[in-house]
C-alpha cells in the first residue's frame, strides 16, 4: 500500500516558511529519493505577510500537489494555526510556536506546543532558526523525512554563513522531538 | 539603349515596386534620396544593411530599397532594431520612423532606445502629422495648428523632438530638413558611422493634409518655411540644424559583449571550484561533534514542550 | 551518537517548473531572450540572465512586454531562436506582435505563466483564464499552436518543443504554463535528451529566394537578415517576395498555405496523454495544473470501481478534433477540468455534438480544483 504525507507549513514571510518547506523537501527527494510535490503560497511583500509551504512526500507519484489533510501542520503564528487547524488529520500532529500560538485547544488532534524560537536562540544565537528546530521535531515524531536527510540538505542549500546556526537548531528539534516521543 | 542609370538605382527596387505609396509633393522620397546617398557615402555593402521602419508613410520607405527590410508594427520599429541588432551585430541597423510612430505610440521605445545606447541610427521624419490615416495631430503638431482632429487649433504642447533625445542620453543628436538635401545626405552618413545610438530628425512636408489647412497648400510653400525658419547657427525664432549632440557614451552593445566575457570567465571559476560531487558532504564527525555539544543544553529546554489536544 | 551523511541519490533533482522551462530553453538552443518583469514569470528571467550571458547568448530586460516580444522576432529575424515569458497582463500587451509573427512566419516562443485574473488579479495565485487569449488574443484569422504542461518535466519537455514546432513550422508558439506547475517544484530525473529542430534556411541563389513561396510545400525556407538574401519582411498582405499585395490571388494561396501548415500538420502537433480512456464511461478533459486534480480524482473514483479515464492536452491549439470526437462516440460524457470559467469546454461541447453530455468543474479564484470536487462530478453525472 503505498503512503502519502501531506505537510504544510505556515506563519508569516521572513519566519523562513518557504526555505524550511525547501529543506524539508530536497532532503525528501534528492536524499530520500521518495516522490515529493512543494508549492508555496506568499504575500507580495517579501517580509510579513501570510507565508505557507505545502509538501506531499509519496512513493507513488503526485498528482494533487497541494494538501488534502495535513499529517503534520507547523503553525509559527496564530493565523496560521486558525485558518489550517481544521484541515489535518485525525491521527495527524500540530506543532504551534507556543510563543505566538496561544489558547486552549480541546479538539482530537494532537498539538505539540512547542517553544521554537527559544530553544532557537538557545542553541543558534538567534530565534531566525526557529523554522529548523521545528524540522528537527518532524523528522523525530513523523516517518516523513529522517534528521540525517534533513542535515544533507540543510548543508547544500543554506549558505556557509548561516549553515552551522541553522544545523544547531536542527538538531536540537532532533532531540526535541526525541523526548516528546518519550513522554 | 543600355543607358548607365544613375548610381541610387543600385538601391532601389525600382523594377517591382514603383510608382510609390507616397502623395505629389511629400518630403518623404527627398528623404529616401537621402539615406541612400548618405549609404553610398560610406560604401556600405548592401547585405550589411538593415533598414527597420514602423507604420506610417514613412514606414512604407523600407520596401523601396534593396537591403535587408522589414516593416514592423506602429511604434515598435526600436525594439524589433534592438532585438536585430544584438543577434547580428555586423548589420548596419538604420530604423525609420514617423512623429506619431516614434514620440506617440513608440514614445516608450524611443526615449528607452536613447537611454540604452545601443548602436542603432534613428531617422525620425517629422511631418507634424499622421498622413497615412488623413492628418490628424501629432505629438510635433505646433501649438494652434490645424488637423483634422483639431479642427478648431491644437492645443497639445508639442516635443522637440531633438530636446527629448538629447535628454534621453542618445549619443549622436541632429536635425535637417527636406529642403537642405546635400546636408541631409551628410548628416545620414554622420549618424551612421557613429558608434552608439543616433537620431537624426528630418523636418519634412506634408502638403495634402497638413500644409492645407495650415496655408501652407504646396510642397514649395513648405520648403520655403523650411528655408526661412531654419539655422545652422543658434537665432532667436528660428529651428536649430546641424549635429547638436555628438558625445561619447558606453555603447550597449560593447557593453553587453564585455558581460558576455566577464560571465564567461566566472562560470569557468565556478566550475572549476566545483567538486566533482554537486553538493558538498561534510564529514560525519562534524555533525556528530555539533549534535553532542548542543544536547545538554537542549534537554533542558525540551522539558518545557506541552502537548495538548490528543496524547 | 550514531550519525550517517546521506549522499544525494543518483541524479534526483529537485527544482521548480519555471527553472524547468529556462533548462528547456537552453536544451533547445536559445539564442535570445528578452522580457520585462512580472510575477509568476521571474524565475525563467532571472536564470536566462545568469546563463545566457556565459553561452554568448543575449539576455536582454526590455522596457515593456511590447518592446520584448517585438525584440524576439527581430532576433529571430537575425537568425536566433528567441523567446519571451510574461503572465496575463504582459501577454495581453503582447499579441499585436504575436499576430506579426504569425503573419510574417518568425518562428518565436512565448511563455505564458497564467495568474489569476482579469486586470491585475492575483500575481502568485494560478488560473487558467488565458486559453482563449492565447487562441484567438491577436486580431484577425490565425492558426497558433499553444503547449500547457503540468509537470516540471513537462515543463522541459514542452519548451524544448516549443521550440522545434516554432523553427519547424515558422510560427509562434505559446507555452502557456500556469502559477502553479511554474512555482511547483518536484522531484526529476535527468531530463531525457531531446531532438532539437532549427528552421530550414534557402540554398537557392539569393535572385531565386522567396521567403513566402507557396509551391515550396508547407513551410518555406527562411534566410537570417546579413546571410546574403536581401528580402522584405511585412504585416501587410505580402506576396512571396514578400511584398506588399492587395491581389487576391496572391493573398488567398499564402492564407491557405498559413492554416494548413498548422491544420494540416496536426498529427505531428497534436500531444495528448490519455488514460483509461478507451474503457472509460467518463472522460475527464484537462490540463495544466488543473490535470494534477483530475488525474487524483480519476484514481479515486477508479478506486471506487468507476470507468473513468483522462484526456490530459499537452497541445492545447489545435485541439484533438478527431479524438474527441471518437470518445463522444465510445464514452457516455466529457467532464472538462480546468482552472477557468470554461474555456476548453466550449470546443468539448462543440466537438461533441450532442452525442456526449458534457459537464465541467471549473474554479478561477487562484485557488486549485479540489479532487474531491472532481469527484462529486463525477458521482453526479
Amino acid at each position: 500500500m503505498s503512503y502519502r504525507h501531506d505537510v504544510r507549513l505556515a506563519g508569516e514571510g521572513g519566519q523562513g516558511v518557504v526555505t524550511g518547506g525547501l529543506v524539508l523537501a530536497e532532503a525528501a527527494a534528492v536524499y530520500e529519493g521518495k516522490n515529493v510535490v512543494m508549492t508555496q503560497t506568499y504575500a507580495p511583500q517579501q517580509r510579513g505577510g501570510s507565508a505557507r509551504a505545502e509538501i506531499i512526500v509519496s512513493d507513488a507519484e503526485i498528482d494533487y500537489p497541494k494538501v488534502l489533510e495535513a499529517d503534520v501542520l507547523l503553525a509559527l503564528n496564530q493565523e496560521a494555526f486558525d485558518r489550517y487547524h481544521h484541515q489535518v488529520k485525525r491521527n495527524g500532529v500540530i506543532i504551534v510556536e507556543s510563543a505566538h500560538v496561544g489558547g486552549e485547544y480541546s479538539g482530537h488532534i494532537k498539538v505539540l506546543k512547542v517553544p521554537l524560537e527559544e530553544v532557537s536562540c538557545h542553541v543558534a544565537g538567534t530565534s531566525q532558526s526557529a523554522n529548523f528546530v521545528a524540522l528537527g521535531v518532524v523528522s523525530e515524531i513523523s516517518d516523513i523525512v529522517s534528521a540525517s536527510a534533513l542535515r544533507a540538505a540543510l548543508r547544500a542549500r543554506l549558505p556557509q554563513q548561516v549553515r552551522q546556526m541553522n544545523l544547531k537548531a536542527l538538531n536540537a528539534g532532533v532531540l526535541l522531538g526525541r523526548n516528546m516521543k518519550r513522554t | 539603349m543600355a543607358e548607365k542609370l544613375p548610381y541610387i538605382q543600385d538601391y532601389l527596387r525600382s523594377k517591382k515596386r514603383f510608382p510609390t505609396v507616397w502623395c505629389p509633393g511629400c518630403g518623404i522620397g527627398i528623404v529616401a534620396g537621402g539615406i541612400i546617398r548618405g549609404i553610398d557615402r560610406l560604401k556600405l555593402n548592401k547585405d550589411e544593411v538593415a533598414i527597420v521602419s514602423g507604420i506610417g508613410c514613412t514606414g512604407r520607405m523600407p520596401v523601396y530599397m534593396d537591403f535587408n527590410t522589414v516593416h514592423t508594427t506602429h511604434g515598435r520599429a526600436l525594439a524589433f532594431a534592438t532585438g536585430l541588432k544584438l543577434a547580428k551585430p555586423s548589420l548596419k541597423v538604420i530604423v525609420l520612423m514617423g512623429d506619431g510612430d516614434a514620440l506617440a505610440i513608440g514614445g516608450n521605445h524611443f526615449i528607452h532606445a536613447c537611454r540604452r545606447n545601443l548602436d542603432l541610427t534613428a531617422i525620425i521624419v517629422n511631418n507634424n502629422t499622421y498622413g497615412m490615416t488623413g492628418g490628424q495631430q501629432s505629438p510635433t503638431t505646433l501649438l494652434g495648428a490645424r488637423s483634422t482632429n483639431a479642427p478648431y487649433g491644437n492645443i497639445d504642447q508639442p516635443f522637440d523632438t531633438c530636446f527629448l533625445a538629447k535628454a534621453a542620453g542618445a549619443a549622436f543628436v541632429a536635425r535637417t530638413t527636406t529642403y537642405h538635401a546635400g546636408e541631409m545626405e551628410r548628416l545620414v552618413a554622420r549618424a551612421i558611422s557613429k558608434k552608439g545610438f543616433a537620431v537624426l530628425e528630418v523636418l519634412s512636408q506634408c502638403p495634402v493634409f497638413y500644409g492645407k489647412m495650415n496655408r501652407m497648400p504646396t510642397a514649395v510653400e513648405m520648403m520655403q518655411w523650411f528655408r526661412d525658419n531654419t539655422s545652422t547657427q543658434d537665432v532667436v525664432g528660428r529651428i536649430r540644424r546641424g549635429v547638436l549632440v555628438d558625445r561619447e557614451v558606453p555603447e550597449y552593445g560593447d557593453e553587453y559583449r564585455k558581460l558576455v566575457g566577464s560571465a564567461q570567465e566566472q562560470k569557468d571559476i565556478r566550475e572549476r571550484k566545483k567538486s566533482p560531487a554537486t553538493v558538498r558532504l561534510a564529514g560525519p564527525h562534524e555533525a556528530v561533534a555539533v549534535e553532542h555539544e548542543e544536547s545538554e543544553k537542549s534537554a533542558e529546554v525540551a522539558k518545557a514542550v506541552e502537548v495538548h489536544g490528543r496524547k | 551518537m550514531p550519525t550517517t551523511i546521506k549522499q544525494p541519490k543518483q541524479s534526483a533533482r529537485f527544482m521548480q517548473g519555471n527553472e524547468a522551462i529556462a533548462e528547456g530553453a537552453l536544451a533547445a538552443g536559445i539564442g535570445f531572450f528578452a522580457a520585462y518583469p512580472i510575477t509568476p514569470a521571474n524565475e525563467i528571467s532571472e536564470a536566462m540572465a545568469r546563463e545566457l550571458p556565459a553561452r554568448g547568448a543575449v539576455f536582454i530586460q526590455m522596457e515593456d512586454e511590447i518592446a520584448s516580444m517585438a525584440a524576439v522576432i527581430g532576433a529571430s529575424l537575425g537568425g536566433l531562436k528567441a523567446a519571451t515569458a510574461t503572465s496575463g497582463p504582459g501577454f495581453s500587451l503582447m499579441q499585436e506582435q504575436i499576430g506579426y509573427a504569425v503573419a510574417t512566419e518568425i518562428p518565436s516562443v512565448v511563455i505564458d505563466v497564467q495568474r489569476a485574473g482579469p486586470s491585475t488579479g492575483q500575481p502568485t495565485f494560478g488560473a487558467q483564464g488565458d486559453v482563449m487569449q492565447a487562441r484567438w488574443g491577436t486580431h484577425g484569422d490565425h492558426p497558433i499552436i499553444v503547449l500547457s504542461p503540468s509537470s516540471v518535466s513537462e515543463c522541459f519537455a514542452l519548451t524544448v518543443r516549443a521550440f522545434n514546432l516554432a523553427e519547424k513550422y515558422r510560427t509562434p508558439v505559446i507555452l502557456l504554463a500556469d502559477e502553479v506547475v511554474g512555482h511547483m517544484r518536484e522531484r526529476v530525473s535527468e531530463f531525457p535528451v531531446m531532438e532539437v529542430v532549427s528552421r530550414a534556411r534557402p540554398e537557392v541563389h539569393p535572385e531565386w529566394y522567396f521567403p513566402y513561396d507557396n509551391d515550396l510545400g508547407d513551410v518555406p525556407p527562411l534566410a537570417a537578415f546579413g546571410d546574403g538574401y536581401r528580402y522584405h519582411v511585412t504585416g501587410l498582405f505580402h506576396d512571396k517576395s514578400g511584398f506588399p499585395t492587395q491581389r487576391i490571388d496572391e493573398i488567398d494561396p499564402w492564407f491557405e498555405r498559413l492554416f494548413h501548415k498548422i491544420e494540416g500538420n496536426t498529427d505531428d502537433i497534436v500531444e495528448v496523454s490519455e488514460e483509461g480512456t478507451r474503457e472509460a464511461e467518463i472522460v475527464l478533459v484537462s490540463y495544466g495544473a488543473a490535470a494534477r486534480s483530475a488525474r487524483h480524482a480519476m484514481k479515486m473514483a477508479a478506486a471506487d470501481g468507476k470507468r473513468v479515464g483522462l484526456l490530459k492536452l499537452k497541445t492545447l491549439w489545435p485541439l484533438p478534433e478527431d479524438r474527441i470526437k471518437e470518445l463522444a462516440r465510445s464514452a457516455k460524457g466529457f467532464i472538462v477540468v480546468e482552472m477557468n470559467r470554461g474555456q476548453v469546454r466550449l470546443d468539448i461541447e462543440r466537438l461533441a455534438a450532442g452525442r456526449a453530455a458534457v459537464e465541467g468543474v471549473h474554479r478561477f479564484d487562484g485557488e486549485m480544483i479540489s479532487p474531491t470536487s472532481v469527484l462529486k462530478a463525477i458521482e453526479e453525472f
